[in-house]
């Protein structure tokens, strides 16, 4: 330690080694540590579903009385590397007030906090069980002020397909407790 | 107000003094290349983690999801075949890298007196790599990995005293299962990991308190271990990164056919820095030989690495720690390179067999993976494959056909391991491409009717077809064989054939009328509404689904086989299940007979639908 050489030469070369050990250490670091989260991250760039149009009933199996049905959504899904044959993924309410109108949609998972909600015929009101959220018939909050769901019932989109005039409801699910209605 | 922060922090921390300690550490003699090795390891041990634990987030281990998710991870997952690939390459750059420390440390005497613990630490991080090492090689479950560590923990069974319950320990069972994957991944990612931090730490600090084993300590300036031997460590570093990404890139980290306990796989090998234990223990022989191999070597020469230190003490037992470890490492290398030899040189029959058996499981596995990206269902990956006409096929027919007949393309084409079964001393005809117009043209051509490729080598040789087709067919003009046999092939119906059968209806109305006419091949065989039953094989429908299976199952019935041929009853094809309305006495199932004759028309050979 004493015996130092002079401090200017030893200065520039051991400048140079440091940046370049900063590189090289950064460059090793980097490779794994980006490999790695790259893969970590992954899920976030296969967020976006969009839905996907299912045929949930025949029309003629949907009474034109006014009163909203609930109806299993089926479809086949992918988990990962898993195939799963068609099955329930969930259930919507169809509703009908004349046979030559469309019918109206509601998904039956409740904007509040996504809870299944319930159709009672004797009220003739959608309950949620969870946090007695109430609404009309037509999917609108009974009681706007005091309601815990920020929200009316989510409508979906539907279309009657002429092969076997089956109901199409364009499946998806929407964020919960948000005013606006925000697909997931 | 950085230096503010900083000053606050290191007030409260002390992490400057730390980082001091950690960078300015002296090194006598100067920054060497001779010390790298302890960094690259400790690198390569921090790319395991950080790519393990992303691993570990995709991974899952039960006997229905382990390969399953593997495949995913390596064909669906973006970028996690890379992922996958340096974890596989980075554990055997860490084995290579261990051997170079070690005999850096030996040579460079720096497991003697004061250093002798830290010495002993790092032959227990050894252990813990090997362990790693070979508990990783099970996680994927492929076929390769499931044989390859039975073997591994059958030598752990006959441990004297302890081995059953040890083995219990280990495999969670009596059987591999869901258990056996459960705790080696626990193992895996959690104990030995663990462990390897645990002593890495001790080994780290043991290290810094007694300071590098200077190999000239006046040679050269002392210098600080920043930024010089930094510097030299990363570039080892980066070397190490750069051979792994490519190794990766270039050789895909495999997976082969899921695992499958009632296929044996002979040809499983280990990792191949197990190869040398693997060769070593051909050497012995019977129940004291497997222990003497396994345990008690192994055993003494642990023993011996760890007296090293004070073996040590006396110059003459330096130079002995060094012959040993370099015949150590000799004996390591020649013993693997005699396993690869043995496997690889491809001309001795052992040799043979194994690459035919590599190339099969490799065929094998791509076919899994095909099969897998239609979607694996909730049963797992391997009834995909074991209800596969190309795999299960293939096996069928090599464990219930292959002993009299063999399936080659003899054309000289590179061929599909999956469709090519050779069989040392055929009895019966090859059926490669049976029922196509190839393969019955060759029926109705004298010199090949003859030959070991159709009835050469059975008792047909002497029968009258052959004396028919010799007597009548030598001066045939080749275009009425060439228009029988399309005919006759067209009844088969083979998927590999529609579009040419379906542009040979000319050719196929001429066939018939040769087959019943001219030809009059119906006065011995039934062909549509002409002919009997009762002399020959029926034609009706001849190589199609329905009439294979019912061949395979009873050949001897009327429809095919006369009774004047089963008098010589042993030399002719056995039924395979004559008794339709009592399944459990044939020998084979009609879904084995269906996929049998589903590969033989080679019905799966195009992309899966």
């Amino acid at each position: 330690m004493e015996t130092s050489p002079p401090a200017e030469p030893q200065g520039r070369r051991s400048f140079f080694q440091q940046v370049a050990a900063i590189v090289v250490g950064l460059l090793v670091g980097v490779v794994p540590v980006v490999t790695a989260l790259a893969v970590f991250f992954n899920p976030l760039r296969r967020r976006v579903e969009g839905g996907q149009w299912i045929a949930v009933t025949p029309l003629d199996a949907l009474p034109a009385d006014g009163r909203p049905y609930r109806f299993p959504v089926t479809s086949d899904r992918w988990d990962a590397w898993n195939y799963y044959p068609p099955e329930p993924i969930g259930a919507i309410y169809l509703c009908r007030t004349s046979e030559t109108e469309n019918p109206v949609a509601f998904s039956s998972i409740c904007p509040h906090l996504g809870c299944s909600v319930d159709f009672s015929a004797g009220k003739d009101e959608f309950i949620c069980p969870c946090h007695n959220s109430m609404f009309t018939v037509d999917g609108v909050r009974v009681d706007p002020a005091t309601s815990p769901s920020p929200r009316n019932l989510d409508t979906l989109e539907v279309k009657i397909r002429p092969e076997g005039n089956q109901v199409m409801v364009h499946y998806l699910r929407f964020k919960s407790g948000t005013h606006e209605k925000i697909a997931e | 107000m950085i230096s503010g922060t900083l000053e606050w922090l290191d007030n409260r921390t002390g992490y400057r003094g730390l980082l001091r300690d950690v960078l300015y550490e002296r090194i006598p003699g100067g920054a060497r290349w001779r010390y790298v090795w302890g960094s690259t390891l400790v690198f390569t041990f921090f790319v395991q983690l950080v790519t393990g634990v992303v691993l570990w987030m995709y991974y899952s281990p039960s006997t229905q999801t382990a390969w399953e998710s593997v495949y995913y991870i390596e064909f669906q997952l973006a970028g996690g075949w890379l992922l996958r690939g340096i974890h596989h390459y980075m554990a055997q750059a860490m084995i290579v890298l261990m051997a170079l420390h070690l005999m850096q440390v030996v040579i460079d005497g720096a497991y003697r007196a004061p250093r002798e613990v830290n010495f002993w630490l790092g032959l227990l991080l050894m252990l813990v790599v090997f362990a790693l090492g070979l508990t990783g090689y099970l996680l994927p479950w492929d076929q390769k990995g499931y044989w390859a560590t039975q073997v591994a923990t059958k030598i752990l069974g006959i441990t004297p005293l302890v081995g059953d319950e040890l083995k219990l320990l280990v495999v969670g069972g009596s059987q591999y299962g869901h258990q056996t994957l459960t705790r080696f991944f626990a193992l895996h990612a959690g104990v030995l990991p663990g462990l390897m931090i645990l002593l890495l730490m001790m080994h780290l600090a043991l290290f810094r308190k007694h300071g590098v084993t200077p190999k000239l300590p006046h040679a050269r300036q002392e210098c600080d271990f920043w930024p010089e031997q930094v510097l030299k460590d990363g570039v080892a570093c980066l070397a190490v990164l750069v051979v792994v990404c490519f190794l990766s890139a270039v050789f895909r980290a495999e997976l082969g056919a899921p695992a499958d306990p009632a296929v044996a796989y002979n040809s499983a090998r280990p990792e191949w820095y197990y190869l040398f234990l693997f060769q070593f223990l051909k050497l012995f022989h019977g129940e004291t030989g497997e222990v003497l191999g396994a345990i008690v070597f192994p055993g003494l020469v642990f023993t011996l690495m760890a007296l090293m230190p004070f073996i040590g003490r006396w110059k003459l037992g330096h130079r002995f720690n060094i012959g040993f470890l370099t015949a150590l490492m000799l004996g390591a290398a020649g013993l693997t390179a005699a396993a690869w030899y043995e496997d690889f040189n491809g001309w001795t029959d052992k040799s043979k067999n194994h690459l035919a058996a590599v190339a099969i499981a490799h065929a094998q596995g791509q076919r899994a993976h095909q099969l897998a990206a239609k979607g694996i269902g909730p049963s797992g990956a391997l009834p995909l494959v074991r209800n596969d006409i190309g795999v299960a096929g293939y096996r069928l027919f090599k464990r219930h056909c292959a002993t009299c007949h063999s399936h080659y393309d003899g054309s000289g084409k590179e061929e599909n391991p999956l469709q090519t079964i050779t069989v040392a001393k055929p009895t019966a005809a090859n059926l490669f491409g049976f029922a196509t117009r190839q393969w019955v043209e060759g029926i109705l051509t004298p010199d090949q009717i003859k030959s070991a490729h159709y009835f050469g080598n059975t008792v047909l040789a002497k029968g009258d077809m052959v004396e028919w087709v010799v007597d009548n067919l030598t001066d045939a003009p080749r275009t009425q064989i060439e228009n029988v046999a399309t005919a006759l092939s067209a009844e088969a119906e083979l998927p590999g054939q529609r579009e040419l059968d379906a542009e040979s209806t000319e050719q196929i109305a001429s066939g018939r009328a040769l087959i019943i006419d001219e030809f009059s091949c119906i006065d011995c065989h039934k062909f549509g509404d002409e002919g009997e039953l009762g002399m020959a094989p029926d034609l009706t429908g001849y190589g199609s689904t329905e009439w294979l299976i019912e061949f395979i199952s009873n050949p001897a019935s009327e429809r095919f086989y006369t009774p004047d041929n089963y008098a010589d009853a042993d030399k002719m094809m056995p039924a395979f299940a004559p008794h339709p309305e009592d399944s459990g006495s044939n020998s084979l199932t009609r879904r084995e007979i269906k996929l049998i004759s589903g590969w033989l028309r080679a019905a799966w050979n195009k992309p899966p639908e």
